[in-house]
């Protein structure tokens, strides 16, 4: 199917998901798609399983888009959550479980990082910038936290952090990325206003 | 509760990222209805990750979107030929669909027109911004330039005036020097003024002039007795400093008179009401 995707608004988007328009499914997919597969990719680290996730997330937010509800938030960010939520339960699972039972925790951060590298390559340039600005110990953070489905007493006893030092990096992780985007958004503010001067 | 403690203590993000329990986020988000701060940078929190989420967006296979979409819509078509086969409630409500989507895109574009609207706002903030600094240095520039020249002028007046004190000074000094008052006649009384004469040098100087300002057209002149008749000692055209005035070796007496300007001859001798008059 086509990479392009379909300039609408959100609430025009919604309106039609709600009013269970085949076409609402099809502009959502076009839109967001490579967004959640990369966030299930990151999680699930297996194209196969991934796809699998996809198809689910994709299935609950159809059967599910009545009970969203623009107060509680953007659309991305109802299904960013969906689709997390989906894969974060499927490698919590026992059948997941059971399939990476070879490989201890360490040893999978590791795999994360090694298979990150060489598979998204293509799309990699935006993540390095952001990884280069945020410290390795504050990544592992927001990645054992966002992507992982980790508590912060998990990532303490799992990793032989005290609970106080996790909650510190978790803080700065976030200020860190705030910054950052802070940063990048005004940077794109200027070159929107070079592009007209 | 002090909302600033409670963003620091760092549950908001756990909030965001997932990572609290049913009852803490649960009380976050009463929180976050009470106080609009709360809210505020629950946002912000959700917008940074979710940029970075973005961050490792990846295209999914491409048949992934048939699958799902063949699971999800089995048994109705397609999606390119879909109208044929979707139920007539949504047949009838495709036009206003269509529409709606195309108001919908409307309202994208007015979005950036809005964008593009900020971004002339912020260039004609940006080049007022420049008009009135410009302004600012230049008015600057002039004042500069008029203090400079006043600065000159008066540089110039102080170098002057020394030149001319000094002169003075050395006058004063000067032994064959003789000092003469000036004094006020009858129509002028508190006027004053001071002749210095050298007989052997022959140098007259005039200085300490103590007269009302001349009228326009009128222009005071110094006169020296010489056997008894006045002579045209030089005409005054400043006030203040020391003047040089003809020479002369044998004076009885000086005198200053208001005299139409270009003043009298020796000839004529002078026209005008005698103010000072001083016996060497």
């Amino acid at each position: 199917m086509s990479k392009r995707k379909t300039i609408i608004a959100e609430d025009a988007l919604v309106s039609l998901l709600q009013s269970k328009d085949q076409r609402g499914f099809s502009i959502l997919y076009d839109n967001y798609s490579s967004a959640l597969y990369g966030v299930i990719l990151k999680i699930v680290r297996s194209e196969e399983i991934a796809a699998d996730v996809m198809q689910d997330a994709f299935v609950k937010i159809w059967k599910n888009i009545e009970g969203y509800n623009r107060t509680k938030g953007t659309l991305f960010t109802w299904i960013l959550n969906v689709a997390r939520n989906t894969a974060i339960d499927r490698i919590r699972s026992q059948e997941f479980q059971n399939s990476q039972k070879n490989q201890d925790l360490d040893s999978s951060i590791n795999f994360i990082d090694n298979q990150g590298s060489s598979q998204f390559d293509v799309d990699a340039i935006g993540i390095r910038k952001v990884v280069e600005n945020l410290r390795p110990e504050h990544q592992q953070m927001i990645d054992l936290l966002y992507f992982q489905g980790y508590t912060q007493a998990e990532v303490a006893e799992e990793f032989n952090i005290p609970l106080g030092t996790v909650k510190t990096r978790v803080k700065a992780a976030v200020v860190q990325l705030r910054q950052y985007f802070l940063q990048a958004g005004l940077i794109s503010l200027f070159s929107i206003l070079e592009k007209w001067i | 509760m002090n909302i600033q403690e409670y963003i620091e203590s760092g549950i908001i993000e756990n909030y965001v990222l997932g990572a609290t329990t049913a009852g803490e986020s649960a009380e976050v988000e009463r929180m976050a209805l009470e106080y609009p701060d709360i809210q505020k940078e629950i946002e912000a929190i959700k917008t940074s990750l979710e940029n970075y989420a973005i961050q490792y967006e990846k295209e999914p296979p491409a048949f992934l979107k048939d699958k799902i979409m063949g699971e999800l819509f089995s048994g109705q078509s397609a999606i390119g030929s879909q109208q044929s086969a979707v139920g007539g409630r949504q047949l009838m409500s495709d036009n206003n669909i269509d529409k709606e989507i195309v108001s919908l895109r409307t309202s994208s574009s007015q979005r950036s027109i809005f964008r593009m609207a900020a971004s002339w706002a912020l260039l004609a903030l940006s080049v007022g911004a420049n008009i009135w600094f410009f302004k600012n240095w230049k008015n600057s520039e002039e004042k500069l330039v008029a203090l400079e020249s006043q600065n000159q002028i008066l540089a110039k007046e102080g170098k002057a005036l020394k030149a001319s004190y000094n002169e003075e000074v050395a006058i004063l000094q000067n032994p064959d020097f003789k000092v003469i008052k000036l004094i006020g006649q009858k129509d002028s009384p508190t006027s004053t003024a001071m002749v210095y004469f050298d007989k052997k040098q022959q140098s007259v100087y005039l200085s300490s002039l103590n007269l009302p300002q001349a009228p326009t057209g009128k222009q005071y002149q110094l006169w020296a007795f010489v056997d008894g008749k006045p002579v045209d000692a030089g005409l005054i055209d400043q006030n203040g400093n020391i003047l040089k005035m003809k020479q002369f070796a044998k004076v009885e007496a000086f005198a200053i008179s208001l005299e139409n300007t270009g003043g009298s001859t020796t000839e004529a001798g002078p026209k005008g009401t005698v103010y000072v008059v001083g016996a060497v």
